[in-house]
């Protein structure tokens, strides 16, 4: 797995709700969201501007962590 | 004061978003004088390590759920609740990065909140490789974060939690030591953005979201320079050499995770789970409004209250995204209508003026004219 920054521009919709479902749809072309928001409303153009870390990939099980006694 | 009520129990959710540089909250656990008012006007206040985390400071809030960003998303969304523990055993993570003298530091602060304050903590785990922590600053110019080997990070949780039993994590990971930067000097002065906040964020997230159990972070940098004009709303970052003990403390009570499918119906209120559907207000600074989880609150019957005095790098306002809230100019004001809605006032009755009640016209033909 890796985590990339990624951006995207998505139309301004009617309700909150609606932006979401619009704005994840658009994160999930890029890999799995996994911490976004809205960071600038452009009310003129009718779009918003989203950052994310989205996740590339599965997890790797590989070696296992050693366990230190406390 | 005690006072007998057959009112439900009122919940408030405070958001302060890491790393957008907020200018109460943006710094070194400076919104908790915020958590610690709004706490005392309410049955439970549900936060997250943003707000309460002061390194060395801390405090102890018996009616606060410490609840990470990614959990609180799912919260928000109804697809988890929060399940209030008497305690929980404390697995912690320490990136192989972490330089030996600096580990040391790390344990030494695992075996101080053991000894001091009695934490329940568990054997503690290398990662196998460097977690690879890497810092950004988007054009917003909120801070942001990679991690170049995650899945080295959550080999270690999976093995705390399959092998040990931990109920919690805590990650340390090796931050980037940037020791003259402009981002630092400023952050030192009570200005800018913590460059850290982002990358922090994203490696409680990944713990978060694959194993559904509470985690927060610290990081492990080198101890800086005295510096005689330090912010005070920095100065608790500056106090030792370590970050960990508000983590430790914070996470030794936080609530746990629960799935639809584990809800255990007809509970309400601190004795039970709590759920999205439970919480009356949400806080948030105006300018911050982009949130994931403030998106799917709003669906909600939660009364969103925007804090305008609390600014930050972000533009987005509560009615630019169609939010309905309430606006207020202060956390003073924020924590007055709190106090209204527990009261079941409208704060408007607190105004000198009072318009005349009006009368609902119809929207449809035929409808009565108005008397006004």
């Amino acid at each position: 797995m890796v985590t990339h920054l990624v951006t995207a521009e998505v139309p301004l919709q009617d309700s909150p709700s609606a932006m979401q479902q619009v704005i994840e749809a658009a994160l999930v072309k890029q890999g799995t969201p996994l911490r976004w928001a809205v960071t600038a409303v452009n009310l003129e153009q009718q779009t918003v501007l989203v950052e994310a870390i989205v996740t590339i990939g599965e997890v790797s099980t590989g070696v296992a962590s050693a366990l230190v006694p406390a | 004061m005690s006072r007998q009520s057959v009112s439900p129990p009122y919940t408030a959710l405070l958001l302060v978003p890491t790393g957008i540089g907020a200018t109460i909250g943006g710094y070194a656990g400076d919104a908790l004088p915020v958590a610690r008012a709004i706490a005392a006007m309410v049955d439970c206040l549900i936060t997250h390590p943003n707000v309460l985390n002061g390194a060395h400071l801390y405090w102890p809030l018996p009616n606060a759920l410490y609840v990470e960003g990614y959990g609180l998303d799912q919260v928000a969304a109804g697809n988890w609740g929060l399940r209030p523990v008497p305690g929980n055993r404390i697995g912690l993570i320490l990136d192989a990065a972490i330089e030996p003298d600096l580990r040391w530091r790390q344990l030494q602060a695992a075996d101080a909140a053991r000894a001091t304050l009695g934490l329940d903590l568990t054997d503690y785990v290398i990662t196998d490789q460097p977690l690879g922590v890497t810092l950004c600053t988007a054009t917003s110019g909120a801070t942001w974060g990679t991690i170049a080997n995650p899945d080295s990070l959550l080999r270690a949780a999976a093995t705390l939690i399959h092998q040990v039993g931990t109920t919690a994590i805590a990650v340390v990971a090796r931050f980037p030591d940037d020791e003259g930067s402009a981002a630092l000097q400023n952050y030192r002065q009570g200005q800018g953005v913590d460059p850290l906040g982002g990358a922090e964020a994203v490696i409680s997230h990944l713990v978060v979201r694959q194993f559904q159990i509470p985690c927060a972070h610290a990081p492990a940098l080198r101890p800086l320079p005295l510096e005689p004009n330090l912010a005070p709303r920095s100065a608790a970052e500056e106090l030792g050499y370590t970050f960990l003990p508000c983590v430790l403390a914070g996470l030794s009570r936080a609530p746990q995770f629960v799935t639809q499918a584990q809800r255990i119906s007809n509970s309400a209120g601190l004795a039970g789970e709590i759920w999205a559907d439970q919480i009356n207000a949400a806080i948030v600074p105006a300018d911050a409004c982009g949130s994931r989880a403030l998106l799917r609150l709003s669906d909600r019957t939660t009364r969103i209250i925007t804090v305008a005095e609390n600014q930050t790098t972000m533009q987005v306002t509560a009615a630019s995204l169609g939010i309905r809230a309430i606006a207020v100019h202060s956390y003073l004001e924020a924590i007055g209508i709190l106090a209204c809605d527990r009261a079941g006032i409208s704060p408007l009755a607190l105004r000198p003026h009072l318009d005349r009640i009006k009368r609902f016209v119809a929207p449809f033909p035929g409808s009565s004219a108005t008397i006004d």
